[in-house]
């Protein structure tokens, strides 16, 4: 598969593994194992949008703030999001369209709750034609 | 998972185990290993003893970089790391040895029920738990903090919401530091901190937060257990929390700006997540009182969560909470720093002492313990998993001579989450606990799996080496009946 996410294990914490052709992708693809670690995505509807403008220093820093900033969206707006949209990506700036739905204890089960984006053993790299991430989060 | 590196261990005595400075010219100090051979043989499966060598690397360590029982693998610092920074050696402050759950802890509180009292209300109990303290993944507290009362909160902790009816005064002198550390700056704290946080008072949060209505099954020591009102087969109530959103952001900021000190200051550590600052530097100060705000703002949760807690065995058993006989033996950090006088090479020295996943331990006649406990030492609350024992023992002179008064804080996780998961397929841990008399309630099917009983090394044996070391002694062991968890 061109694009794609999944979990791996770790002591205490989860790890999430996410890949794409494009830079772009394996930003949107580990938003995606983001929130598939605190909720089955396939009961999360797109009823609500944010557009995210963010910058950094690098293309790393800008990889970290992205996750981070879709974190606290949910810690604070308790909007669980399922829908990701890089609309631009520049080597220092991103924008980016995000889609989900309110959290509702009577639809969603959640699972684990993710208190931090760690650095442990963090990669973000690119082989030949394919962008890889692996990022441990603190459970 | 990455190979692991051999670690060369020279065994001290059955319960000590060092690892010689000369493994790594870059050790400042030895590391000193608190376990048994049993033990050893999980703790050796990860990389838990290299990252135990490379905190010995900080700049201004003394004595040893420490390891208790319970350790496994963390970010930069082990979980169960102990090192402690002399501020005239060019000591440091690392965000890493402090971990994300600033001041997470245990509270551990008494009643006068006897299990047979409360055995034929269990059920509704623990749901009447379940739906009053807000648990799991994204869910707000009732309790608001205005934007004027942050900064009182964040520099006043346990005591602001005691002032505010959550509690009595007698609870503040059975919390360690009384519930609040001094020099705490609400200007230190970021604006996401704050947001973070702002519904999350009288939370419990999930992983491996819970509430547990327990039974003494076990008695140790039976003059101190007298002193503490412990009688086999009544009922305790333990709860296990900390600074939820605020604290992890906090440390998040942290850990990022640190990146950078390192060059700023020319410190060469082994691994980045041990990003670290001079005691006496800019970056160091703010991050102390940072970190003392989200330490503040924990003891301010858990003294919300015991108050709601107590509100419910009001409603349940028609009686007050005096008179039920609720009262707080103690609660301890597990996850913090602090400023405290240990002896160096003979002489008494001001250390800034990083515990993460270890709880202090002090012993009798410290001038820090409360008047009601100062002959008997400080009461360490220890927790274990949902279907074994948790337990209460008192800090000891040998801990403060050897672990700069410190000791274990738990049982330590064996298995991954995933691993936890898979294992528990076609099973419900649920129906598996109910057959041992366990009431477990939790948001998610998924969060219970990972942390069942399995998924945890047995607390027994984390105590025994404990105990036998000589850092802390056993008076009583409870055994879980009732179980909420996030």
């Amino acid at each position: 598969m061109s694009r794609g996410y999944e979990t791996f294990e770790h002591t205490a914490d989860i790890g999430i593994r996410a890949w794409g052709s494009e830079f772009s992708e394996v930003f949107e693809e580990a938003a995606k194992a983001l929130f598939n670690v605190m909720v089955d995505l396939n009961t999360v509807s797109v009823r609500e949008h944010l557009t995210l403008e963010l910058t950094a220093e690098s293309g790393e820093e800008l990889f970290l703030k992205w996750l981070k900033e879709l974190l606290f969206i949910f810690d604070t707006k308790h909007l669980l999001l399922s829908e990701f949209k890089i609309r631009d990506l520049g080597p220092q700036t991103l924008q980016a369209q995000v889609g989900g739905e309110p959290l509702d204890n009577a639809k969603h089960e959640l699972g684990r709750e993710v208190k931090a984006i760690t650095l442990h053993q963090f990669k973000l790299i690119q082989e030949q034609s394919r962008y890889f991430t692996e990022v441990i989060l603190d459970i | 998972m990455q190979a692991t590196v051999d670690i060369p261990l020279k065994k001290i005595d059955d319960y000590r185990w060092e690892i010689p400075r000369n493994f790594d010219p870059g050790m400042r100090v030895p590391g000193r290993i608190f376990c048994d051979e049993k033990l050893l043989e999980t703790v050796r499966k990860d990389q838990a003893l290299l990252q135990v060598a490379n905190v010995a690397h900080l700049p201004g360590i003394v004595n040893y970089s420490l390891a208790m029982p319970d350790i496994h693998w963390g970010y930069g610092f082990p979980i169960g790391g102990v090192a402690a920074t002399d501020p005239d050696q060019g000591g440091v402050i690392s965000p890493g040895g402090i971990g994300f759950d600033i001041n997470c802890g245990v509270r551990l509180l008494r009643t006068n029920l006897t299990f047979s009292e409360v055995q034929p209300k269990l059920k509704t109990l623990v749901a009447t738990l379940f739906n009053q303290i807000p648990c799991g993944v994204g869910q707000s507290g009732d309790i608001r903090i205005s934007n004027s009362e942050r900064p009182k909160v964040v520099t006043q902790g346990a005591g602001f919401v005691v002032k505010k009816g959550y509690g009595v005064e007698e609870d503040l002198a059975h919390t360690e530091a009384g519930g609040c550390l001094e020099g705490a700056d609400p200007e230190a704290v970021s604006e996401r901190a704050y947001q973070r946080g702002r519904d999350q008072l009288g939370t419990l949060g999930s992983g491996n937060h819970f509430l547990e209505v327990q039974v003494i099954d076990q008695i140790f020591d039976s003059k101190a257990a007298e002193r503490f009102g412990f009688r086999e087969g009544e009922v305790t109530l333990m709860i296990h929390s900390g600074s939820r959103g605020f604290g992890y952001q906090i440390c998040d900021d942290f850990l990022s700006e640190m990146r950078h000190t390192l060059t700023k200051y020319h410190i060469k550590v082994p691994d980045v997540q041990l990003a670290c600052a001079p005691l006496g530097s800019p970056e160091g100060k703010r991050y102390l009182s940072a970190m003392r705000a989200a330490a503040n703002y924990a003891w301010a949760n858990r003294q919300c969560l015991m108050h709601l807690a107590r509100k419910v065995f009001e409603h349940v058993f028609n009686r007050s909470w005096q008179d039920l006989g609720m009262y707080l033996i103690y609660d301890v950090a597990h996850n913090i720093a602090k400023f405290e006088k240990h002896r160096v090479s003979g002489k008494e020295k001001l250390l800034c002492v990083h515990r993460k996943g270890a709880t202090r331990a002090f012993p009798p006649g410290h001038s820090e313990l409360p008047q009601v406990y100062r002959d008997l030492g400080q009461p360490v609350v220890i927790p274990g998993d949902m279907g074994r024992n948790s337990y209460l023992l008192l800090g000891t002179q040998r801990a403060f001579d050897e672990t700069f008064g410190t000791t274990c804080h738990g049982a330590g996780r064996l298995m991954s989450r995933t691993q936890a998961v898979r294992e528990s397929r076609g099973r419900s841990i649920e129906q598996e606990l109910e057959k041992q008399g366990i009431i477990v309630m939790g948001r998610g099917r998924k969060g219970i799996a990972e942390e069942q009983p399995a998924a945890y090394k047995d607390v027994n044996d984390v105590v025994r080496v404990v105990d036998g070391a000589g850092i802390a002694k056993r008076v009583v062991r409870m055994r879980p009946i009732g179980v909420i968890k996030g």
